[in-house]
């Protein structure tokens, strides 16, 4: 079962747009990798470029030892699955399910005992003489995944294949994916933006940003260590908290708290804090000025999001990142000082009040630290 | 915190007004749908009525009897069974091949990136905006260069391919997904097999317009036939009407009766495949 190497591979679009630039990838035999970003990263373009569908206008890419630049989507041994499944509307599941395979002039006995034996796999049996129509979206997505499965191909190509799902489907799913893999140990590649999907699914990750590679590890390892401040805000949900901060004398300060961390130098910093690692504050440990503004009760656990005493963190590197989820401005108190939203993650127990100020602490080790201007981890 | 209640709706149309039973619409539209009905009623009647009801002045619009003589006897007069069918090749040959040429063009122009395809297709649409009256010689020379003149392969052959079906086509196939056509490329189709296998069967409704289109044009076709057929029994039915006409006295009654003969075939048409054309019209206006 060969791996897919991606080596210094770039796609400029006419127009100069630059959807993937510089991006060398290695995926082992057999492993789930997961490219995850947020739109426009250009990870679904790189999926589009292994598959075929796009030519790369740089580097070089393989399958197992061969160069496929060159090669017809058609030759490469690959099999995807689309966001949207395009299922054929026209054909019923079992053609849509034999159709690669008659496609291949494979003998009918052989596409009939495959097709059976796919559909009985993805539970489909039942529905081998409907057309996509007729079929729930949960049921065209394992349609879709057993038209790829059909070929047994060297490289599994997944594009979104959940997003179009319900929440709850799209957590069953997960599960049966990654039961899948492990039974048929086919090299896979899968794209998303929801990094929920990538934490569980993938056995190593690979975080884009504006068409380049972020970061590529396992998915705790990038939790643990994030290599930027654009990695650590989008790794993780909810997202952690970047704020600006000072670095000096060995200490740092920022919004009203302050925490030894020796060897960083006298500069200004970006500290991130993620929301699960704060906590009602204890002696001993550095504490935030938290101001409540809404608390979302999880059953389990309660979201609080308010605000700090620090700026939020602005980096060229966050700039193009999904701007979304990143307020950018701050936020004016009533007496005018610079405040930015926050979120920290309580036990339904220590559940604050909404307009009230409360103080959570923070373990120093799990603060993270990143350079102002480029984004990168200080450690 | 107290509901609002609303007041009652009042009854269809503003209130205090009487509810007709038919839309105030069909005041305007049944006028007009009059209007139009009065040439074909008319021509219907005529085809009952004897040659001096016929051609009698003020017209005669209740015949003394009906007259279906007429309608043999039209037939009879000229060789109508060689019109019909020289009617049915010409409409039916160019209609398959709007659809295969216009299919091939069309397609080439949605999806395959080839050098000049935007400004060849611009070429294509202004095309469009030249009348046919200037277009005839030209078109009549290449003609006569094949040896096709005083044939219905003369007919057929400028009528094999339109701009205006290339045009329809690949705005048609552009609503496509491609998504369809990239996951049959993955699954080892060439582009022509995608063509027929995944495009033409989702392209029904549009594909079913253009040869409804084509085919009505090329039955009613009259000024084409007129210049290069010369021989009465090449001729499709459209100019052969006109030899019912002499040129010092016409026969109306069989004129009207050897029309009705020929629209026959066109309502046929369209009652069997109504609800296609229905929704193929709407078709080119919402897709």
């Amino acid at each position: 079962m060969p791996g897919v190497t991606l080596e210094a591979v770039r796609k400029e679009f006419p127009g100069g747009t630059v959807a993937v630039d510089d991006l060398t990838l290695e995926v082992a035999d057999g492993e789930f990798m997961i490219l995850v970003g947020p739109s426009g990263c250009g990870k679904t373009t790189a999926l589009r470029m292994i598959a075929g569908l796009e030519t790369p206008s740089a580097g070089t890419i393989r399958i197992g030892e061969r160069v496929v630049n060159d090669v017809p989507a058609r030759d490469r041994d690959i099999a995807m699955v689309f966001q949207n499944y395009a299922l054929y509307p026209h054909m019923t599941v079992r053609r849509n399910l034999a159709y690669p395979l008659r496609q291949r002039r494979v003998a009918k006995a052989e596409i009939a005992r495959r097709v059976n034996e796919v559909a009985e796999m993805l539970g489909v049996e039942t529905l081998l003489e409907r057309r996509p129509a007729q079929l729930s979206g949960g049921q065209r997505q394992r349609v879709a995944m057993g038209r790829a499965l059909v070929r047994e191909p060297a490289v599994f190509l997944l594009d979104e294949p959940l997003s179009n799902l319900d929440a709850k489907l799209r957590v069953y799913t997960r599960a049966s994916l990654k039961r899948l893999h492990a039974r048929l140990g086919v090299t896979t590649i899968y794209v998303t933006h929801d990094q929920v999907e990538a934490m569980t699914l993938g056995h190593r990750i690979a975080v884009l940003a504006d068409g380049r590679l972020q970061q590529l590890g396992a998915p705790q390892e990038v939790y643990d260590r994030p290599a930027n401040a654009f990695v650590a805000g989008f790794i993780g949900s909810p997202p952690m908290n970047l704020l600006r901060g000072r670095a000096q004398g060995g200490r740092i300060e920022t919004g009203g708290m302050s925490f030894e961390r020796p060897g960083v130098g006298d500069r200004d910093v970006i500290v991130g804090v993620r929301p699960e690692t704060l906590s009602p504050a204890r002696d001993g440990l550095p504490a935030l000025e938290f101001r409540v503004d809404v608390v979302e009760p999880l059953g389990d656990e309660v979201i609080v999001h308010g605000s700090v005493a620090a700026a939020r963190a602005q980096t060229a590197a966050l700039a193009g990142s999904d701007s979304d989820t990143q307020t950018g401005a701050l936020a004016l108190d009533d007496e005018g000082a610079g405040r930015s939203e926050a979120i920290a993650r309580l036990d339904p127990l220590d559940r604050p009040t909404e307009g009230t100020t409360i103080r959570l602490g923070v373990d120093p080790a799990d603060i993270h630290l990143f350079d102002p201007d480029s984004g990168t981890a200080i450690r | 915190m107290t509901l609002e209640r609303f007041p009652p709706l009042p009854a269809h149309g503003a209130p205090g007004r009487r509810r007709l039973p038919f839309s105030p619409w069909h005041l305007f539209l049944a006028p007009v749908a009059a209007v139009m009905l009065v040439p074909l009623v008319w021509m219907v009647i005529v085809s009952l009525e004897t040659e001096q009801q016929a051609q009698s002045f003020p017209p005669v619009l209740i015949p003394s009897g009906l007259h279906f003589s007429n309608y043999p006897a039209a037939w009879n007069a000229e060789p109508f069974a060689n019109f019909f069918l020289n009617s049915a090749l010409y409409a039916g040959a160019a209609m398959i091949g709007n659809l295969v040429f216009c299919s091939l063009a069309g397609y080439a122009f949605a999806r395959i990136r080839f050098f000049g395809s935007n400004v060849l297709f611009v070429v294509f649409l202004a095309t469009l905006m030249v009348p046919f009256q200037v277009l005839l010689i030209p078109t009549f020379l290449i003609v006569k260069d094949m040896g096709l003149i005083d044939s219905v392969g003369g007919l057929i052959m400028p009528n094999l391919c339109s701009a205006f079906g290339v045009f329809m086509l690949r705005q048609f196939f552009r609503t496509l997904p491609i998504e369809l056509e990239e996951a049959a490329r993955i699954d080892g189709t060439s582009r022509l097999g995608i063509l027929v296998k995944i495009v033409l069967p989702l392209s029904m409704p549009a594909l079913a317009t253009l040869g409804i289109i084509q085919f009505v044009w090329s039955w009613n076709d009259f000024l084409w036939p007129l210049i290069i057929i010369n021989t009465t029994t090449h001729a499709p039915i459209q100019l052969g009407l006109t030899t019912l006409q002499g040129a010092h006295n016409t026969q109306w009654n069989l004129v009207m009766a050897g029309t009705v003969m020929s629209l026959i075939p066109m309502l046929a048409l369209f009652l069997l495949a109504q609800r296609w054309f229905i929704r193929s019209v709407a078709f080119t206006g919402i897709k």
